[in-house]
């Protein structure tokens, strides 16, 4: 009964937010709320990177094809995380990101690892959903994120127009987000030499780390797509979308360095990485789906991207839904990736090159690399109109080695470069109606 | 007009007929309204999948609007 007022409550106040003045209480009342859960456990192996994600979203459906959405998530990271320099034959020691307090060490021949790694990040978005004609509906949204180090605004608004009987939708949308981040110890000069901070350098960095200490920075990511959706027949349809992304401005990782090595692969330095200020992607997507013995759902999409930091890709995803009886199911998820490295991907710097380039990352997820998903899904329906699920997938990256300094490839080639990443993935899920 | 650009027009023409010959009649559609049957039939779920590629890959976008609301460090 408790419950009830309050649903009632957060209802009404909905809809008085959303100006719908005209659904008084009496209306309120037989509104009810879809409300999707989700929770996500990642677990990289080797002690690397593990987060918690809880998801909630509740849909609020007002009637006359108009919908309120409102959307919660909650990550929170630890574990390590490679931070860019190549293992060494002896132990190395990192100064850190917070100067000469935050140091961590590597054992000999091992990946550096920055353990450190902590973060929780929050992220709220909400989204209103009318019609504008008989064909024609239109959505409008924002979104706001927090991190420790890190802040985002961002605002959409996308349109969608039905034709030829529902059979044709096309439709475009567009989102603006602002991100600012304010990093530990400031912003990294690019390529600047990271140290253990004292009191010897320059104005912008009196205790001469390497950062301009107490600095911020911040990008705009403009994301616009166009989409076409098309019934096939009445057990097929099709999609295919094109998104365009624009960034500008601060992109590069604060807390990624690269090694400066000799001929023999030691290391003699390490730097801060540097990133372009301005990137751009293109990616076209296409997703086929079909109802299968009139009874399973097939699901296959494909996507490439490709943009000018040299960076291209393919991703291939099939689903297949296989009821095992009305209200249970068992769906297989394979998923294929595979991108070429940035073009100012490097594996380490040989001695005196930081001088004479401007960009330069050694991050992992910029190089060449394959990588594999398999697992399954189990999910059920029940009577009273609720639905659980639960997915168990494994991750695999492997990299395939690249932007080595020709002056120390052989004495690099002692050491495992590039690591593979292997995780597991479990995502719970109930859904209900409140 | 030359034959590239009637090859065209006709490639057009043979599409935009296609859109209205291809699909379902308003009583065909059944299995298409289902529920597993819509283009994110499970929307939360695929906003983790994103979430999660656009943090280990240098990817993201495509179905919807790209990744996003973090900085992923």
């Amino acid at each position: 009964m408790q419950l009830n007022d309050k649903r009632r409550a957060l209802t009404a106040a909905t809809l008085t937010l959303l100006g719908g003045a005209a659904a008084g209480p009496a209306l309120a009342e037989e509104r009810t709320w879809d409300i999707d859960t989700a929770v996500l456990v990642y677990s990289e192996s080797g002690g690397r990177v593990q987060a918690v994600e809880p998801v909630i979203k509740g849909t609020l459906d007002l009637g006359g094809e108009r919908f309120f959405t409102t959307k919660l998530i909650v990550d929170a990271l630890t574990g390590a995380s490679p931070n860019g320099a190549t293992p060494a034959s002896t132990p190395q020691t990192f100064s850190g990101a917070s100067g000469g307090t935050g140091s961590y060490s590597t054992p000999a021949f091992e990946t550096p690892l920055d353990d450190r790694f902590k973060d929780t990040r929050v992220q709220a978005l909400v989204d209103y959903q009318f019609p504008v004609s008989a064909n024609g509906k239109l959505g409008i949204g924002a979104s706001a994120g927090k991190e420790f180090d890190f802040l985002s605004a961002g605002a959409s608004l996308r349109y969608s127009h039905d034709l030829f009987q529902n059979n044709t939708t096309l439709s475009g949308g567009l989102n603006v987000e602002f991100d600012q981040i304010d990093p530990v110890g400031g912003i990294p000069i690019p390529l600047a030499e990271m140290q253990a901070a004292d009191d010897s350098g320059p104005e912008d960095d009196p205790d001469g780390n390497g950062r301009d200490d107490g600095t911020t920075d911040s990008k705009l990511v403009t994301d616009a797509v166009l989409g076409w959706t098309q019934v096939l027949s009445p057990r097929s349809l099709m999609q295919f979308n094109y998104s365009l992304s624009l960034s500008s401005g601060y992109q590069t990782d604060p807390y990624k360095i690269l090694s400066v090595v000799r001929a023999d692969g030691e290391p003699v330095s390490y730097v801060y990485e540097a990133r372009p200020d301005s990137r751009s992607k293109h990616a076209l997507f296409g997703r086929y789906k079909r109802l299968v013995l009139d009874r399973d759902v097939v699901d296959l999409s494909y996507r490439f991207m490709t943009d000018d930091w040299g960076i291209s890709s393919h991703t291939l995803d099939f689903t297949y839904r296989w009821y095992l009886s009305a209200h249970h199911y068992l769906e297989p998820h394979l998923r294929w990736y595979t991108q070429t490295a940035a073009d100012f991907y490097r594996i380490a710097l040989f001695d005196g090159e930081p001088s004479s380039i401007e960009f330069a990352s050694a991050d992992p997820r910029l190089g060449a690399l394959d990588a594999w998903t398999a697992g399954f899904k189990f999910g059920s329906g029940q009577r009273d109109g609720g639905t659980w699920s639960a997915r168990l997938e494994w991750y695999q990256q492997t990299s395939t080695l690249s932007g080595v300094p020709a002056q120390a490839a052989q004495g690099l080639s002692k050491f495992d470069l590039q690591p593979d990443l292997s995780a597991l993935m479990l995502t719970l899920g109930y859904r209900f109606k409140w | 007009m030359k034959l590239p650009h009637l090859l065209a027009v006709g490639l057009a023409v043979s599409l935009l007929g296609g859109c209205s010959s291809w699909g379902a009649k308003p009583w065909q559609r059944g299995a298409l309204a289902r529920p597993d049957m819509q283009l994110e039939a499970d929307p939360v779920q695929a906003g983790l999948e994103d979430h999660i590629y656009f943090s280990k890959e240098a990817s993201s976008g495509g179905r919807g609007f790209g990744g996003g609301g973090c900085g992923c460090n």
